[in-house]
This record gives structure tokens, C-alpha cells and sequence, in this order.
């Protein structure tokens, strides 16, 4: 986009292809936020071309689609930028599915997008905590394999013995 | 060992796991056997429990320990050990979760909070000083700290402190309560520790947790302390591996801060910048910090306070080494005299005990808001925060340095002027 014309160096534009063959053109800066395209960029260098086996186009998308958000944010040194991207995060993470939840998760873990990790796994951490024991049976669809009495042992030893 | 969730990768389900409380973590591993082994091997897990402390630190609510009775209960403010007699047997341990997404920016005059009570092998009757570090709760019967007992209610578990033979022998017919007692961290030897400090000869010792024993620890020769004059009678302040108590020291004339370092052992004092009515210990921006309230302002209606930062910590070799504390806050005037407790919520929002009925007010320094804490029932100190852990107090499960900080605690090699 020309729209951040003000800076006066050439951002430098990268090609990343996903697994199913979709490929992205993001500028180097924020391509570089995830760890493993910058280690890629830095020991290869000059390769414009970068292709990611592992990541398929919908999350790899999705990972850049933040990245991209994050970078921007950070380009205005205001001091409210950490709350606008924590908005921008929360407004990111609000209406994942599971399954997409998942899948882009494993992307940033592949491509090392340390915060984005972070912001996923404590997603589906808030899905989880503060939880009923049945309510955790149902949304990840286990069943309890305990035999009869087991169960009830288990609650017990997680109260006071004199209780 | 089974995967909790299958879609993904070891690693990443367990920093998903060790984001959880720790008390959603201990009931999880009622869901299945899978789960049950995974959470009972994390539990035992060194290097999780650190993780699961530290993501629980960092979260952005925090919850605040007190005592709480039921409304009709009638409890007693003075912290003194006749008037600690007549506190009901009826109160709680709670935990409270100030809850408050607002900013302060809304007109709303209240704050809710959510309370849980904690469940304490002993009963409110039983004890009577609570300090507290990392989900370890220390409960103490009395005032001399003859029995001590640890406990971790996430975990359900505790322990009894042994008696110290010091202790023992030091009581014949007068007892005399200790200047100083308090519970921490050392980072250094992965450890947490009570110390006490005895009146009178001063002496101090330090009960390791790991080592399961008491030990004494030297102090200045000529150095008596007496703490009963202090507003913080026992409280104790822990923060980044050292204990603050504030008290008078005779031989300067001097209210003082007298500080314990967790890692080094050793004691460090910190002469108050001048003469004040009322003090508290406070941790502000990362940085421990004093408020006073100057005589004068007892004598009006409305009062100022003053809050004094410690900027730089000791010089470890002189042991009466540090540097003045420096004035970076004036509060007020505000009405009726509200007891500063603690900073809440990235050093914005203070809480502060409402002078004439006892209630939680927060008082938000850039909105300049004070707006009420409802909290049922009557509440009372301690008034430190809490966080849930999996910390055993049982057995030395030697937790790696590697995430427990930061708290490398900034030494500075300046001189005394």
C-alpha cells in the first residue's frame, strides 16, 4: 500500500508461498515479525522467494493479515499504540472457531510469531479456565473413562483431609 | 503420555495448560484419565509450576488477600494482641477480584468485586498474621510466632513450622513479640523463607524451606528496633526478594524502613525523610514506595499524603549503605483520612481504607477519581495481594531459575553520602 509514503527508505517486498500455492506480497518489515522468515531472510539473503511447505493459504493470510496490523501500529510511536493493538487482538481472536483456532495457531508456532503464539494460546486458555469439569467434557467432546468410584476418589483428595 | 489436545503439538498444549489458574488445573483432572495423568505429571513438574506462576503474575487483574466476616460480626480494627482476641471466629480468608474494566473513565462511584473464600487449614480463631508469597499462605497462631503453619489452598496442602530452639529458650517467663516477621522468596537458592526478628538483643532467623530448618542470621550489634509504635504492626511488605516493615529505632530517634534481603540475609535500613503521623510500605512502578501523612494533617478534616519512592536498592557490602528515598507524589487533600493499603492495576489505582468505616475506597491518580469497593461483609487486613499457584510447600521441588525474573534485584554500587 502507498499509503505510508513517508518513510524515505524502499521497503523491500517479499513473496511467501503457501503450501496450496497462494502467494503473498508483504513488505520485508513486517514479513520479519515472524522469526522464521527472518532467520530465512537474513542466512539467505537475497531470495525474494520464500516458501512455506507447512502453512496453507487461509492461515498464512491470516498470520500476515496481523502481522501487518501489528507493524502498522507500531510505525506511529504514539503511547496509546499498545492499547490499539490489544484492542485490534482482542477483535482478532473474538470469533475464531475451534478448528481455525487450531490450525492458525500451528501456523504461527511454525513461523515462529512469538506474540502471535501468545495472544492464540491464551485464547484458547480463556476458553477453558474457570470451566466446570463437565463443561471441559463437552466442549472438547471427551468422554470420562474413569471407573465407577474413581472419579469421586479424585474429588476427594482435592479437599482438605479434615474437611 | 496422552495428548490433550490431538490436533497440536506437545509444546504447545502444554503453554496453553500452564496458562490455566491453578485451582481450574487441580479440579481438570477430574475430565478423564488422560487428563488426570498429564495435570498430575505437570503438578510435580518444576519448571511448569514456574511457568504457570509466572503467566499467573502476569495477568493484569489482581487479586487482593483479606479477612472478611459476615456483616453482622462485628470485627476490630486495632491491631493490637488484646484487641485481635475479639475477632470472630466467623471470618474467611478471601480472595477478591477487583474486577473493573472501566479505565475509571465511567461515572460509576462503585467498583465490584468478585470474592472467593479460600479454604485454610485453620480456623480464624486459630490464627491471628497472615503473610503471604507466590500462593504460599503463612498463618501464624500469635504474635510471637510460636506456631507457624504454610499452607497452599489451591493444592490443599500444608505444613507446621518446627518450633526454633532460639524461640523456645528466649521466652521464659516474659515473652516478648518479635519486631519483625515475614515471608519470601530467594531466587537465588530457589527458596522461600520466614524470618523473624526478636525483640529486645536483637537477633533474626531464618526458617528455609528447603532445608527445613531455622537458622540464625547476624544483624548489627548495637541495632534495637521496636516495631509496636508502627501503624504496620506485623505487616510485613514482600516484593522482588526482600521484606520491608517500617519501625522505630531508638538509638536514631528515627521512624526507619528495615529491610531483609531474601537472597543475601542481611538487613538494611532506610531512615524515613521525615516525621509523619502515619506511614505504609506500598509497591509503586516496580519500586517500593512510603506514604506519609504529616501531624498536622490528623488535626484537620482533610489530609495529604505523601508518597516517598525508593529508587535504588543497597549497597550489599555496607550494611548501612542506601540512598535517601525521593518525594514523587502529593495526594490529596483528601477527606477523612484514608489509610493508603496498596497500588493496583499498573501503579493507577490506590487502595485505600476508608478512615471512618473501614471500607475499601480507589483512589485513581490520573482520573483523581476516589470511588467505592464493594466487598460484602466486613473486611480486614491483610490486605496483600494473592495469586493461585501450585508452589508445594511439601518437599523441595526446586524450581529452575529460569523464569522466576527479573526479580534479579538492581543493586547499585553508591557510596553513602
Amino acid at each position: 500500500m502507498s499509503s505510508s509514503s513517508t518513510t524515505t527508505t524502499t521497503t523491500r517486498l517479499l513473496m511467501l508461498k503457501a503450501s496450496d500455492g497462494v502467494t503473498f506480497e508483504v513488505e520485508e518489515a513486517v514479513a520479519t515479525k515472524l522469526g522464521a522468515i527472518n532467520n530465512m531472510v537474513e542466512e539467505e539473503g537475497s531470495e525474494d522467494l520464500i516458501c512455506l511447505p507447512n502453512v496453507n493459504g487461509k492461515f498464512l493470510g491470516m498470520v500476515l493479515e496481523w502481522c501487518k496490523k501489528h507493524a502498522n501500529n507500531n510505525t506511529n510511536s504514539d503511547k496509546g499504540n499498545d492499547e490499539v493493538n490489544k484492542w485490534w487482538d482482542k477483535e482478532f481472536v473474538m470469533d475464531l472457531d475451534q478448528n481455525t483456532l487450531y490450525h492458525l495457531l500451528m501456523a504461527a508456532d511454525y513461523l515462529s510469531g512469538t506474540e502471535l503464539v501468545d495472544l492464540l494460546t491464551e485464547k484458547v486458555a480463556s476458553m477453558i479456565r474457570g470451566k466446570k469439569v463437565e463443561e471441559i467434557r463437552e466442549t472438547f467432546k471427551i468422554k470420562s473413562d474413569f471407573l465407577p468410584g474413581q472419579e469421586e476418589e479424585i474429588r476427594k483428595k482435592n479437599s482438605w483431609a479434615f474437611e | 503420555m496422552a495428548n490433550l489436545f490431538p490436533y497440536l503439538p506437545e509444546e504447545l498444549v502444554e503453554i496453553i495448560i500452564s496458562r490455566l489458574p491453578a485451582d481450574s488445573l487441580v479440579r481438570f483432572k477430574c475430565v478423564n484419565k488422560a487428563w488426570y495423568s498429564y495435570i498430575c505429571a505437570r503438578i510435580n513438574d518444576p519448571l511448569f509450576v514456574a511457568k504457570n506462576l509466572h503467566y499467573a503474575k502476569k495477568k493484569p487483574s489482581e487479586s487482593l488477600l483479606l479477612t472478611r466476616a459476615s456483616a453482622s460480626l462485628l470485627v476490630t480494627r486495632n491491631i493490637s494482641a488484646s484487641a485481635l482476641s475479639h475477632i470472630h471466629a466467623k471470618s474467611l480468608l478471601t480472595s477478591v477480584l477487583i474486577d473493573d474494566d472501566d479505565d475509571g473513565d465511567n461515572n460509576d462511584h462503585i467498583i465490584r468485586c468478585v470474592t472467593e473464600d479460600l479454604s485454610v487449614p485453620l480456623r480464624w480463631s486459630q490464627w491471628l498474621v497472615a503473610y503471604h508469597c507466590d500462593g504460599i499462605i503463612c498463618l501464624l497462631k500469635d504474635v510471637y510466632g510460636t506456631e507457624i503453619v504454610l499452607c497452599n489452598p489451591i493444592l490443599r496442602e500444608y505444613k507446621r513450622l518446627p518450633e526454633s530452639n532460639n524461640n523456645a529458650k528466649s521466652f521464659g517467663k516474659f515473652r516478648f513479640a518479635p519486631v519483625a516477621m515475614g515471608f519470601g522468596y530467594d531466587s537465588v537458592a530457589s527458596d522461600y523463607k520466614f524470618v523473624r526478628v526478636s525483640f529486645g538483643q536483637v537477633k533474626a532467623e531464618v526458617y528455609s524451606l528447603s532445608t527445613e530448618c531455622w537458622r540464625q542470621v547476624k544483624m548489627r550489634k548495637n541495632l534495637i528496633l521496636d516495631s509496636t509504635v508502627s501503624d504496620q504492626f506485623y505487616n510485613c511488605l514482600y516484593f522482588q526478594g526482600a521484606c520491608y516493615w517500617t519501625m522505630l529505632d531508638p538509638s536514631l530517634g528515627k521512624m526507619i524502613i528495615l529491610c531483609f534481603d531474601m537472597c543475601e540475609e542481611v538487613f538494611h535500613i532506610v531512615p524515613f525523610p521525615k516525621v509523619a503521623y502515619y506511614s505504609s510500605l506500598v509497591v509503586w512502578n516496580d519500586s517500593v514506595a512510603l506514604f506519609l501523612s504529616s501531624q498536622e494533617a490528623w488535626n484537620s478534616k482533610t489530609t495529604c499524603l505523601e508518597m516517598w519512592v525508593m529508587d535504588d536498592y543497597f549497597d550489599a557490602a555496607k550494611g548501612t549503605a542506601y540512598s535517601p528515598l525521593t518525594k514523587r507524589l502529593v495526594l490529596g487533600p483528601l477527606v477523612d483520612f484514608p489509610l493508603p493499603l496498596r497500588f493496583w492495576k499498573s501503579s493507577d489505582e490506590l487502595l485505600l481504607e476508608d478512615g471512618r468505616d473501614e471500607k475499601l475506597l480507589a483512589y485513581n491518580l490520573r482520573t483523581q477519581k476516589l470511588r467505592k469497593v464493594e466487598v460484602d461483609g466486613e473486611i480486614n487486613f491483610p490486605y496483600c495481594s494473592y495469586v493461585k499457584s501450585l508452589v508445594s510447600v511439601n518437599g523441595i521441588r526446586k524450581i529452575s531459575t529460569y523464569y522466576s525474573r527479573r526479580s534479579k534485584r538492581r543493586r547499585t554500587t553508591q557510596l553513602p553520602k
